[in-house]
C-alpha cells in the first residue's frame, strides 16, 4: 500500500459523476479505484460495482465480487481505495468498518458527504485507513490524495 | 518420484513400455495420470491462492483443512481486519468450507482459488 496515491481531477469527476447518476441524490453508492501492480502509487482505473443500495446502505453483489476478483488478477490490478456516499456528514459507520472490500493494512476508504451533490473534491470528506491492528482510524485526505 | 512408485507397484511408465520393459500383465494397470494423483496424494501438491490481484502460491495435502490454508493466505496477503468476513472460493464461485479437508472441497493441482469477502457492504 502506498503512503500517498496520485489521482487525475478526470478520475475525481468520473467518480462524482458515478456516485451522482447512481445514487439520483437519494442512495447511496460506491466505486473503486484501481491502479497496477506494476506502478501502485498512480490511480488509473475506476470501477463502479454492482450493488443494491438504498437510503443508508449498498451491498456489492457477491457474483459481481467473484467476476471482478478474477479480472483484478488477470489484468495485474489492485483496488487501492473504496469510495463511497453517505445521504449528509461523511464518517466511517461500523458496516463501513466491518465489511471492506480490502482487509489489509494500508487500505484507504474514503466518504463523501451529501449523495455527492456538493462540488467537486474532498471538502466534507472522510478518509480512514485500516491499521495493521484491523482497526481504522481517521487520516488526513491531503496527506494521503494527491490530484495532479 | 514417479518412477519410484511406478517400480514398487511394479507399474508401467511411458519409458517401459516404449522401450517393450513393460511387466507382463500390467500393461493397463494404471495411466501416468493415475500414477501423478496418487504421488499427489501422498505429497501434496500446489495451488494458487489470488487476494487482491495478487497471486501466491501455496503447498497443500489433500487430509489438511480448508482452513490450514486459508490461514496461510491470511497471513501471507498481511490481512488484519475482520478475517471472519473472508473466505476461500473456488474458480466456480463456491465458497469452500472451513472444515473440509483440501480432498473432500475437491482442490486439486495447480487450481486457483480466490480469497475474497464473503459481502462487501458500506453504510
Amino acid at each position: 500500500m502506498s503512503s500517498r496515491y496520485q489521482l487525475s481531477h478526470q478520475i475525481l469527476s468520473e467518480t462524482f459523476a458515478h456516485c451522482r447518476q447512481c445514487g439520483r441524490g437519494a442512495r447511496e453508492c460506491q466505486v473503486l479505484w484501481l491502479s497496477p501492480w506494476s506502478a501502485p502509487d498512480t490511480i488509473t482505473k475506476i470501477v463502479h460495482p454492482r450493488h443494491a443500495a438504498n437510503y443508508g446502505g449498498i451491498d456489492v453483489d457477491s457474483r459481481w465480487l467473484h467476476q471482478f476478483w478474477q479480472t483484478l488478477a488477470q489484468e495485474k490490478y489492485g483496488v487501492r481505495i473504496q469510495i463511497h456516499t453517505h445521504p449528509g456528514e461523511a464518517f466511517h459507520s461500523a458496516t463501513d468498518d466491518a465489511f471492506p472490500i480490502i482487509h489489509a493494512a494500508g487500505f484507504l476508504s474514503l466518504v463523501i458527504p451529501d449523495f455527492a451533490q456538493g462540488p467537486i473534491g474532498f471538502n466534507g470528506a472522510f478518509l480512514a485507513e485500516l491499521g495493521a491492528d484491523g482497526c481504522w482510524q481517521e487520516v488526513s485526505v491531503l496527506e494521503r490524495l494527491l490530484l495532479v | 518420484m514417479v518412477a519410484g512408485v511406478a517400480s514398487k507397484r511394479k507399474v508401467n511408465t511411458v519409458e517401459n513400455v516404449a522401450t517393450g520393459q513393460a511387466e507382463p500383465g500390467t500393461e493397463k494397470s494404471l495411466p501416468i495420470e493415475a500414477i501423478a494423483s496418487e504421488e499427489h496424494a501422498t505429497h501434496g501438491f500446489k495451488v494458487t491462492v489470488i487476494y487482491n490481484g495478487v497471486g501466491k502460491e501455496f503447498a497443500v495435502k489433500p487430509a489438511e483443512s480448508v482452513k490450514q490454508l486459508f490461514d496461510q493466505a491470511v497471513m501471507a496477503f498481511g490481512i488484519t481486519g475482520n478475517v471472519h468476513t473472508l473466505s476461500l472460493y473456488n474458480p466456480g464461485g463456491q465458497e469452500l468450507s472451513d472444515a473440509m479437508t483440501i480432498k473432500d472441497a475437491g482442490i486439486k493441482p495447480k487450481d486457483e482459488l480466490l480469497l475474497r469477502p464473503s459481502a462487501v457492504k458500506a453504510g
